[in-house]
C-alpha cells in the first residue's frame, strides 16, 4: 500500500514537474515541450535547413505566377512579369532564408528590443527613441506616400514576407524564434522605413564633434580644433584635385591651453542623443575603433587591361551571422534586370549592377547632426518653446517600452521642437536636428538608380531623392564612363557655416537656410587620371571646398588604393580582387622610419634607458615588411609600439582622474612628428623634459618588452599576426554557437580590409564587376544566403572571405539559363486564390 | 507485449504529430486507464513513447543536416548534442511514464468502483 501511494505520489511530481517545464519557460531556457517535441519542435528544422529541389507558394496580390531559381550559391534569381511583382517575391524569398534577421533588425530599429530581451535592452531602445527615429519613420511614410515608388515597394514587399509567414510549416520556425518563445509578427511597410532609418543611425558621424568638445575642456578650444580639425593633415581627396601624389598639409600644433570648460555642453549634448559605444574611445594610435568604413574604386577603360570599365566596392560594417546583405537578382523582362545585394527588411537592391552600369557606396561621414539650445516655458514639465521671442507649442509624445509579456517596463515622455527631439542635459534644454529624421526617399532613388542605362543617369536619379546618410556613390558603365558623387543633404548654417557648436535655439537665424545645390557636392567624372577612389577620406580638398563637412577622416586607405591604381596602367579583374585584401600598409610606410631614426638618434645621445632592448626592438621592426599578412610577425610590435607611442603624447587630453581616455587620430599624430620639439611631445608623469625621439624610442622599447612579455620570443610563431587580430562574426543574439570567432585575417589598422579592435567590423561585401560587353561579376561576403544554422548555406562563404577570394556570378537573362549543376532548386509563387 | 507497444508507439507518433508534446502524456494517460489491468504499463508506454520520439526524430533527421542542427541547438543551450537528445527523449519518457502510471491508478479505482 505505502509502495503504491509512493508510486502515485512520485508519478504525480514528475508529471506536475514535466508539464511545468514542458509548458513554461524557465529563465532563458525556451519551454521544452513545444521546444524538444520532433514532429515541429526545434529538430523538425532539420527538415527546413535544405531547400527543396522544387517548392511552391501562394502571395497575394501577385498579377503573375512568379518563378524563382535559386543557383549553386543559394542566390534566388527572381522572374517576375512586373516589379511589384519581384518585390513582392522577393520579400517571400528573403522570409524564407532570413525571417529571424526581419524581426529582430526592426525590433532595433523601432527601439523595442525589450520586447523579447526585457530591460537589459533598454538602454539601446531608448537611444533610438530619444533620437526620435520611431517617430521619424512615421513620418516619412506619410510624407513619401502610398503610391510612391518606394510606398509601392514596401508594400509589395510587405506582402510577400506575410505570405511566407503564413504558408510557413511550423517545422520551419527559426531556431531564434523558438529560443526567445515568440512568433514572427505580421510584418508592415512602415518597418521598411525603421530599417531605412537605422542605417541612417549606423552611419551617422559626430564623433569628431564631441571629441573635440572634450578636448577643448581639458586643452582649450584653440589645441582642440588642432587635434581634432575639420580638414584631414593629409589630402587625397575623393574628387580629384589634380595632384599626382597626396598632400600633407601639416601645421605645428598648437600646446596645451586652459581649459574651456563650457564646452562640455556640447559633449554632453552629443552623448545625449547618441550614447552608444560606437562613440566609445578610439584604440590609441589606430584609425576609429569601429571600423564602419568602405572602399569603393573604378578604373575607366584606358587604364583596364581588357579595356572594359571595373568596378570594386567592399562596404564594412558590423560583421553579423547572417550578414547584413542578401544576394540576389531581380529581372523583369524589358524592365529590370538587377542583381547586388538588398538588406533584409528593405525591397532595393542596395548595391549591384545592371547590365550597362555597376554602383557601390562608400559612407561620406558629414556631420548632418546639429544641437540648438532652447528655452522653455517649465524646465520640468514643458510645453512651450521661444523663438524670436514668441511662444510655439512642443509636440509631446509618449514611449513605453513593453516586456516579453506586454507589460510596461519605462515610460519616457519625448518633446519635440520644429528642429526634433528635444533632452534635458545638464541643467540646459537641448534639441536635436538631423537629416536621417527628415529624410525617407532613399528606398525611391535605389529603386529609380537601378534603371539607368548610364553612370551619370545613376548618379543624377540618386541626387534626386537620396538625403541621408550621404554616401560617396560611385558608378561605372559599359560605355566607358565613371563617375563618383558624394550624394546627400548637406545643410547650410548660419554664421561660419560649422555645425559643431551648440547653436541659439531662442532665434530663428540659428536655423539651417537650405541644403547646398548638386554642384557644390563633391564629384568627378572620367577624370583625368582614370580611375576614382573613395575610402572615407575627406571627399572634397578643402581648397576647392564651398560646403563645411565636419566629419573625421581616416586616410590611410585612400592613399594606399590610390597608390595602387597610380601604379597601375592596365589593372586587371584579379587585381582589383587583390587590391580588396591588399596587406600594404601606407600608415606603417609613414611611422616606421621616425622610430627607427629616434632609435638610432637616441642610442648616438646615449640617453635611452635600455639600450640593448632599443638596439634589438630596431632591428625586428627594421626587418619588418610593413605588411599585415597573417602570418607576419612584425605588425604586431609596431602597432605596440605606435600605441603606446600615442598614449605617452596625448597624456595631456586624458588626466587620469577622468576616465574617459581621448586620442586625436593617427593622421594628427604624424602631423606632430615634423615637430620634434613640441610641447605635446613631454611625459608629464617625469621630471626630464622629453622630445619626440625620447617619446618614439621609449615606446619602442616598451612595447618591444611588452609583446616579448606576451608572445615570446621575436619573431616566433606567438608574433604571428593571425594569432594577434582575428575578425569575430557574431551571430545577431550574440549566441556563441551560432557565431564564427578568431577568425585569422589578412589586414591591419589602416590597411584596405581593415581590422581593428574587437573585429567585429570589416569588410561585409565584396564585389568586383567588368562592365565589357559581356557582363561578369565576382562576389562574396562573410557568411551566407540561409539564416539556419543548421544549412549548409549558413557559413559556406566564410572560406572565400577568408581567403581574399570571389566566386563568378550567375547573371541569367531566363530561368533556362541557369542548367543543371548551376541549378539547386525552383520555386514558383502564384497569385493566392 | 511487443504489439502492444508497437500500437502505443504508433498513436504517439500520430499524437504528437497531430497535437504536439500535450498528445504524449494526453495518451499515455489514456493507455494506462485502458490497460490498467497489464503489468508494466507506465514503462512499457515510457518505452513507446521513446520509440516514437526517436522515429519522429529519424524522419527529421532524414533531410541530412541533423548533425549540424544537433551541434548548432546544443552549442545555443552549452549541451553536448548527446546530452540534448537524450533529454529529448527522457522527457517524452518521463511524460509518458508519469501519466501512465496515473492513468493505471485511475483505471484500477474506476474498477474498483464498479465492482
Amino acid at each position: 500500500m505505502i509502495g503504491r501511494t509512493l508510486r502515485v505520489v512520485v508519478a504525480l511530481l514528475v508529471l506536475a514537474g514535466g508539464l511545468f517545464v514542458g509548458a513554461r519557460a524557465i529563465g532563458p531556457a525556451p519551454a521544452l515541450g513545444p521546444f524538444l517535441e520532433p514532429a515541429h519542435g526545434v529538430w523538425s528544422l532539420a527538415r527546413s535547413s535544405t531547400t527543396p529541389a522544387r517548392a511552391e507558394g501562394r502571395i497575394p496580390g501577385l498579377r503573375d505566377s512568379v518563378e524563382v531559381v535559386y543557383d549553386d550559391r543559394a542566390v534566388p534569381h527572381v522572374f517576375a512579369s512586373s516589379e511589384e511583382d519581384a518585390y513582392r517575391a522577393l520579400g517571400f524569398v528573403v522570409a524564407r532564408d532570413r525571417l529571424f534577421q526581419l524581426y529582430v533588425q526592426t525590433l532595433a530599429a523601432s527601439g523595442r528590443l525589450t520586447e523579447i530581451a526585457g530591460a537589459r535592452t533598454l538602454p539601446l531602445d531608448r537611444e533610438m527613441r530619444q533620437l526620435g527615429l520611431p517617430r521619424a519613420a512615421e513620418r516619412a511614410v506619410l510624407r513619401v506616400g502610398d503610391s510612391s515608388t518606394m510606398g509601392r515597394a514596401a508594400r509589395a514587399y510587405a506582402a510577400g514576407i506575410n505570405a511566407y509567414i503564413t504558408s510557413m510549416p511550423a517545422s520551419a520556425l527559426p531556431l531564434e524564434f523558438r529560443l526567445l518563445g515568440v512568433t514572427p509578427p505580421e510584418w508592415k511597410p512602415i518597418d521598411s522605413f525603421y530599417l531605412q532609418n537605422r542605417m541612417g543611425w549606423t552611419l551617422a558621424n559626430i564623433a569628431n564633434e564631441r571629441d573635440r568638445a572634450v578636448a577643448a575642456a581639458r586643452v582649450g578650444r584653440e589645441a582642440a580644433i588642432a587635434l581634432f580639425p575639420d580638414d584631414s593633415p593629409i589630402q587625397e581627396p575623393i574628387q580629384p584635385n589634380g595632384q599626382h601624389a597626396p598632400r600633407f598639409d601639416f601645421h605645428r600644433l598648437p600646446p596645451p591651453g586652459a581649459p574651456d570648460s563650457a564646452s562640455m555642453l556640447v559633449a554632453a549634448a552629443v552623448d545625449a542623443f547618441a550614447p552608444s559605444a560606437r562613440f566609445a574611445e578610439r584604440v590609441p594610435g589606430e584609425p576609429a575603433t569601429r571600423s564602419l568604413a568602405s572602399n569603393n574604386w573604378a578604373v575607366s577603360s584606358s587604364r583596364s587591361a581588357t579595356g572594359h570599365v571595373l568596378l570594386a566596392g567592399d562596404p564594412h560594417l558590423d560583421l553579423t551571422l547572417p550578414s547584413i546583405w542578401y544576394e540576389t537578382h531581380l529581372v523583369v523582362p524589358g524592365a529590370l534586370d538587377i542583381y547586388g545585394v538588398t538588406i533584409p527588411g528593405l525591397p532595393p537592391v542596395v548595391i549591384g549592377f545592371n547590365r550597362d552600369i555597376a554602383w557601390t557606396f562608400t559612407n561620406t561621414g558629414a556631420d548632418v547632426m546639429d544641437v540648438y539650445v532652447e528655452e522653455v516655458d517649465d524646465m520640468r514639465h514643458p510645453t512651450r518653446y521661444r523663438v524670436d521671442g514668441t511662444w510655439r507649442p512642443l509636440e509631446r509624445r509618449v514611449e513605453v517600452y513593453r516586456g516579453r509579456h506586454g507589460e510596461t517596463i519605462a515610460a519616457d515622455t519625448m518633446y519635440y521642437t520644429h528642429r526634433g527631439p528635444l533632452q534635458l542635459v545638464r541643467g540646459r534644454w537641448i534639441s536635436l536636428r538631423w537629416t536621417v529624421l527628415e529624410s525617407g526617399a532613399e528606398g525611391a532613388g535605389f529603386i529609380v538608380g537601378s534603371h539607368a542605362r548610364t553612370a551619370r543617369e545613376f548618379e543624377d536619379a540618386m541626387a534626386a531623392s537620396y538625403q541621408a546618410p550621404a554616401q560617396n556613390m560611385l558608378a561605372a558603365d559599359r560605355g566607358g564612363h565613371i563617375a563618383i558623387r558624394s550624394t546627400g543633404r548637406y545643410p547650410i548654417r548660419p554664421g561660419t557655416g560649422a555645425g559643431s557648436v551648440l547653436f541659439d535655439g531662442t532665434k530663428s537665424a540659428s536655423d539651417w537656410k537650405g541644403d547646398a545645390p548638386v554642384t557644390e557636392w563633391p564629384q568627378a567624372v572620367d577624370p583625368a587620371q582614370g580611375y576614382l577612389a573613395s575610402a572615407n577620406q575627406q571627399p572634397i580638398d578643402p581648397r576647392a571646398a564651398h560646403i563645411w563637412f565636419g566629419g573625421s577622416w581616416d586616410p590611410w586607405r585612400a592613399l594606399r588604393i590610390n597608390e595602387l591604381l597610380r601604379a597601375d596602367s592596365a589593372v586587371t579583374v584579379d587585381e582589383m580582387r587583390q587590391f580588396q585584401t591588399d596587406p600594404g600598409s601606407v600608415r606603417a610606410n609613414l611611422f616606421v622610419p621616425f622610430f627607427l631614426r629616434a632609435a638610432e638618434r637616441v642610442a648616438a645621445r646615449g640617453t635611452g634607458s635600455n639600450p640593448a632592448v632599443l638596439e634589438e626592438a630596431a632591428r625586428v621592426l627594421s626587418r619588418w615588411d610593413r605588411r599585415y599578412t597573417t602570418t607576419n610577425t612584425g605588425a604586431v610590435l609596431f602597432e605596440a609600439a605606435l600605441r603606446e607611442a600615442a598614449v605617452e603624447t596625448w597624456d595631456e587630453l586624458n588626466p587620469q582622474s577622468d576616465g574617459r581616455r581621448l586620442f586625436p587620430s593617427s593622421a594628427v599624430l604624424l602631423e606632430l612628428m615634423s615637430d620634434s620639439a613640441s610641447a605635446w611631445w613631454d611625459d608629464r608623469s617625469t621630471s626630464a623634459v622629453e622630445d619626440r625621439d625620447a617619446i618614439l624610442a621609449s615606446s619602442l622599447v616598451s612595447a618591444f618588452l611588452a609583446t616579448r612579455r606576451s608572445y615570446g620570443a621575436p619573431g616566433g610563431s606567438g608574433w604571428e599576426w593571425r594569432k594577434i587580430r582575428h575578425a569575430n562574426i557574431g551571430h545577431l543574439l550574440q549566441i556563441p554557437a551560432l557565431s564564427a570567432r578568431d577568425l585569422p585575417v589578412q589586414g591591419g589598422p589602416g590597411t584596405l580590409s581593415p581590422s581593428t579592435g574587437n573585429g567585429t567590423q570589416g569588410p561585409s561585401w565584396r564585389m568586383v564587376v567588368e562592365l565589357g560587353p559581356t557582363l561578369h561579376a565576382w562576389t562574396t561576403y562573410p557568411g551566407g544566403q540561409s539564416g539556419n544554422p543548421a544549412s549548409a548555406r549558413y557559413l559556406d562563404r566564410l572560406p572565400q572571405w577568408l581567403a581574399g577570394t570571389l566566386q563568378a556570378v550567375h547573371v541569367p537573362t531566363r530561368p533556362s539559363d541557369l542548367e543543371g549543376s548551376q541549378r539547386e532548386a525552383t520555386l514558383v509563387l502564384r497569385p493566392a486564390r | 507485449m511487443i504489439t502492444v507497444l508497437a500500437i502505443v508507439a504508433a498513436i504517439l507518433v500520430g499524437a504528437t504529430w497531430v497535437v504536439g508534446w500535450w498528445g504524449v502524456p494526453l495518451i499515455a494517460a489514456v493507455v494506462g486507464v485502458v490497460l490498467c489491468t497489464r503489468r508494466g504499463i507506465a514503462g512499457l508506454t515510457a518505452l513507446a513513447a521513446v520509440i516514437a520520439w526517436s522515429v519522429l526524430i529519424i524522419v527529421d533527421g532524414a533531410s541530412g543536416r541533423f548533425g549540424a542542427l544537433a551541434r548548432a541547438v546544443a552549442g545555443t543551450l552549452t549541451l553536448p548534442a548527446s546530452v540534448l537528445l537524450t533529454v529529448t527523449l527522457l522527457f517524452s519518457a518521463l511524460l509518458a511514464w508519469s501519466a501512465a502510471a496515473l492513468g493505471v491508478e485511475i483505471g484500477r479505482l474506476r474498477r474498483r468502483r464498479a465492482e
